[in-house]
């Protein structure tokens, strides 16, 4: 007796809300207009802001007071260059692909006491405040999106050195989800089993399955008299166990070859002066799952928070660790230098977006399942969870997105709204934009999706 | 109900497979900070999912390997299914920390004859089959104090039974399951009054494996960061040493918090404490000057868990530390927007620097109470090492702080702040508190109130001796007992 078909017993026994309980929506495709392929959605987040002189196309040199809302208002600038700009830079080839916002900001999780930008992941893509320090109040746009649209995977949560202080991806309250930090892991869970005949696949399936079916079991019959909150939390384990089932055993592995970045000796992916690696790693993994239609949705947390252990040394001599006489780490590590928003800073960041330049190129480089690019029906939003290094603010947040999701945002275009604009609104233009309408996301008081995303 | 933390999965998982040297086989997701404020397990998760198959799958193929060490019984004598039984109740008691239901036994017998009649698999790969289904199971991986049977009531709390108070006997002070003396003693229903309980609190704490919980409380309490190399490990085991001297001495507060003992190699000897390099990379334990060193507060490993710009201390970090996690006192979060330290400049002291944003008249409300506990011992540098001079101008090392309790307190130097420390009901209080904390996983509530009472005149009432307070916690209604979860069916 599988999971799958005790789910309405499972469902009766709990007396859980069939909100809870994912539809299997491998037969929901969302097919862009006249396009081939799916539509997908990726998320990034890196840390520790900008300084806007060198962020944004219209603002002076030396000024990066955010302070104020400052600049022209609610304007669509069409001709703009990120040229001397030396963080934004690596973007300018994809100008015509990108929508730059200016004046996004978190004000959901602004209008309570919170405890700066560092601790926002967790107000980052709900659209809500934060419940206490690092937990959420509901989903996380991506999983919302993820239960929609699920094909192997929900979504990917992807992460390079992130999640385990404040993590980005929720289902809801106390429900964070864990990033997959490992390239390894990840290759070896996306594209498993290429070597395995197919009589040895059968049997591990098999066994697999009646294990699944075991722990089901216990899951179902001692959840019965739990109380509300460890009952949800039982929902959530019993929920991640049934996607492994079905990614495992439901679902047929699919062949894949193994990054370049990965064919080597086996790094360690958790030192920091590896970093490099891994995101390279994950971004190449990423693409190759969404070519081969694992996935509709993908967010890519780098690096933790705070960045307080990240120390880009790939960077050249100067960025080698400069260990501090006692334990936060490393004068050369993140934070520090975005808290001076010095040379340094600049550097590491134009590394960020040079990363971002190339995940744009490899989607436009990858063919999609029915034709088409990757690119063609993709929106990759990127964004940071500060405004500057040294501020920790939540308003004017640096965002942008690249790609049109199959031609429903309007790009080359950047945006400058005239006061601080709540995300929800690009949150709801991410669901619009996927297919998944909405009204309103997180908290409704924030209205509907953001006026000029598509023109 | 919470979810066993990494290092509590490890330590079951050898003690459950009886290899104590065992090497987990599969890196399991880190643990977070929890309500309680000491690490925890997150929310369970895709990765965690992925990572608990992987490592149930590879820890059984291993254990299908030297089978005999787990194996109670030899299938050839007793009969293969007769065997598995065995197998089953035996193990799956251990690994459950409660005797199995009827059903759970039925359910881990059909995994076991799934194996063989279906799966084709022989004895030994068939009891793995057992083994991966058992460490993938709740019972196993979550604190399950629900029973399948109806609890026992005691007014509106619930009466934890035997097994329970074993486990949370356990994990409290190993991090670990119960071992066969603990389960002996538990079927031998000999763990039922609290001086029974206490009984078996004593041998846990006298036992080594007890060692790693006090470092782990110590380091978390202390807010203690390391640089994860060599130096940055040998300062944890600085603490840990220093910590089982105490509680394997007199065991008190005092001694812990204004001791010139510690454990050091001869790295930390010439680098922080200015004594001859002695033995290399083994530890030994050294008198520093009693002028210069008082306990925990100004051993290398918390005052090197707070520095900036190479060696430069950084007082609001080691202040907020010391305000926040030995004096319970509570500070909201910095607001946004809040300016950098001002760069190194010549001939400013490092002490200068950071009082400048704290005059600031929004900051002066938070920064007052706090910041003079880490201006006091601007004394001591960055690395932990006692300096007269910064940046060429002699040390202030006087501050003044607010006392959740106390009020207000100047202190002129390190050893005054740490005897204010000592003196007051804020620390004792405090460290009663956070080992509550780490104890029952949980933050304190109003129904913990009458323990904390008792706990706290225990404490007092033994001079505020370490291990009494243990003990204490360990008797008090809130560890014997539990409210029933909103929403439970009892």
């Amino acid at each position: 007796m599988s999971l799958r078909l005790s789910r309405r017993a499972f469902v009766q026994a709990t007396g859980v809300s069939s909100a809870l309980v994912p539809l299997l929506a491998t037969d929901r495709t969302s097919w862009a207009a006249g396009t081939g392929g799916p539509k997908r959605v990726i998320i990034v987040n890196w840390p520790n802001g900008v300084r806007a002189d060198e962020w944004y196309p219209d603002t002076a040199k030396g000024k990066v007071d955010y302070a104020s809302d400052g600049g022209a208002s609610g304007t669509t600038e069409t001709n703009f260059t990120f040229k001397g700009r030396r963080m934004s830079e690596p973007l300018e080839p994809h100008r015509q692909d990108l929508l730059l916002l200016n004046g996004i900001s978190l004000k959901a999780y602004a209008e309570f006491p919170n405890g700066a930008g560092h601790n926002d992941l967790c107000a980052l893509l709900t659209g809500l405040p934060h419940k206490g320090a690092n937990n959420a109040n509901g989903p996380s746009v991506d999983q919302f999106l993820g239960d929609k649209l699920a094909s192997r995977f929900r979504t990917l949560a992807l992460g390079v050195q992130a999640g385990n202080g404040n993590k980005m991806t929720w289902r809801g309250p106390d429900s964070g989800v864990t990033p997959e930090n490992d390239p390894y892991a990840l290759f070896a869970n996306l594209f498993s089993g290429p070597t395995v005949d197919a009589m040895t696949l059968d049997r591990q399936r098999a066994a697999r399955r009646s294990i699944f079916d075991f722990v089901g079991k216990q899951l179902t019959t001692f959840g019965v008299r739990l109380g509300t909150e460890d009952r949800a939390r039982l929902n959530a384990h019993t929920q991640s166990v049934r996607d492994l089932e079905k990614r495992l055993v439901d679902t047929k592995s699919v062949g894949g070859e193994m990054p370049e970045t990965l064919a080597g000796a086996k790094f360690d992916v958790k030192k920091t002066e590896n970093f490099h690696l891994v995101s390279r790693a994950q971004t190449d993994l990423l693409v190759a799952a969404l070519a081969s239609d694992q996935t509709r949705v993908v967010t890519l947390q780098m690096a933790e928070g705070t960045g307080f252990n990240l120390v880009c040394s790939w960077l050249g001599p100067e960025y080698a660790p400069a260990p501090t006489g006692g334990g936060l780490g490393n004068d050369n590590n993140h934070h520090s230098h975005a808290h001076a928003e010095d040379e340094k800073h600049i550097v590491m960041q134009r590394w960020f977006v040079e990363q971002f330049a190339y995940l744009i190129d490899k989607l436009k480089r990858t063919s999609d399942v029915r034709g088409g690019t990757l690119f063609d029906n993709t929106v990759v939003v990127v964004i940071n969870n500060m405004n500057t290094g040294g501020g920790h603010g939540t308003s004017r947040l640096p965002i942008f997105l690249a790609g049109s999701a199959g031609g429903y945002f309007k790009t080359g275009r950047y945006l400058r709204f005239s006061t601080s604009v709540p995300i929800n609104g690009l949150l709801v233009g991410l669901c619009n934009a996927m297919d998944v309408p909405v009204e309103t996301f997180g908290d409704p008081k924030y209205g509907g999706e953001l006026a000029g995303l598509r023109g | 109900m919470r979810r066993l933390s990494r290092v509590e999965y490890e330590n079951s998982v050898r003690t459950l497979l009886r290899d104590p040297a065992l090497t987990l086989p599969v890196d399991m997701p880190d643990d977070t900070p929890g309500a309680s404020g000491f690490r925890v397990a997150g929310a369970f998760s895709g990765v965690d999912a992925d990572r608990v198959l992987g490592s149930a799958e590879l820890l059984s193929a291993r254990a299908v390997a030297s089978l005999k060490t787990i194996l109670p019984c030899d299938p050839m004598a007793a009969g293969e299914e007769a065997c598995a039984k065995q197998f089953i109740d035996g193990f799956g008691r251990r690994a459950y920390r409660r005797r199995l239901e009827a059903s759970e036994g039925a359910d881990l017998l059909a995994l076991y004859r799934t194996a063989r009649q279906t799966l084709g698999l022989g004895f030994g790969e068939a009891i793995g089959h057992v083994l991966s289904g058992i460490l993938q199971a709740p019972q196993f991986l979550y604190h399950w104090e629900l029973g399948p049977r109806a609890p026992a009531r005691a007014g509106t709390l619930v009466r934890l039974g035997p097994d329970e108070v074993a486990a949370r006997l356990s994990y409290f002070v190993w991090s670990s399951m119960p071992d066969d003396e603990l389960f002996t003693a538990v079927d031998a229903g000999k763990l039922g009054t609290p001086d029974e309980v206490a009984g078996q609190a004593r041998r846990l704490l006298a036992d080594s494996r007890s060692d790693a919980t006090l470092a782990a409380f110590f380091s978390q309490f202390l807010d203690f960061r390391a640089n994860p190399d060599a130096y940055g490990k040998s300062l944890e085991t600085e603490l840990g040493m220093f910590a089982r001297w105490v509680m394997a001495g007199d065991g008190k507060l005092s001694t812990l918090m204004t001791s010139p003992t510690s454990f050091v190699t001869s790295t930390i000897a010439r680098k922080v404490y200015g004594l001859a390099a002695t033995t290399g990379d083994k530890f030994q334990q050294v008198m520093l000057n009693p002028d210069e060193r008082f306990g925990v507060l100004t051993q290398a490993g918390f005052l090197s868990s707070h520095a900036i710009d190479g060696d430069n201390p950084h007082p609001i970090r080691r202040g907020r530390a010391i305000y926040e996690n030995l004096l319970c006192g509570e500070l909201p979060p910095p607001p946004p927007n809040v300016p950098s330290p001002k760069p190194i400049m010549a001939g400013v002291s490092n002490r200068v620097r950071f009082e400048a944003h704290a005059q600031n008249a929004c900051a002066k409300g938070c920064h007052g109470v706090f910041d003079g506990l880490g201006f006091v011992l601007e004394a001591y540098d960055g690395s932990g090492r006692l300096r007269t001079l910064d940046h060429g101008l002699p040390i202030d090392t006087s501050g003044e702080a607010v006392f959740p309790i106390g009020g207000p307190q100047r202190f002129a130097n390190a050893k005054e702040l740490v005897q204010a420390l000592v003196r007051s009901a804020d620390l004792s209080q405090c460290v009663a508190r956070q080992w509550f904390r780490f104890a029952t996983a949980r933050h304190e509530e109003d129904g913990d109130a009458a323990s904390l009472r008792a706990i706290q005149q225990a404490f007092a009432g033994s001079t505020f001796d370490l291990r009494q307070l243990l003990l204490a916690i360990i008797q008090s209604p809130s560890f014997l007992y539990r409210a029933p979860a909103t929403g439970e069916v009892l």
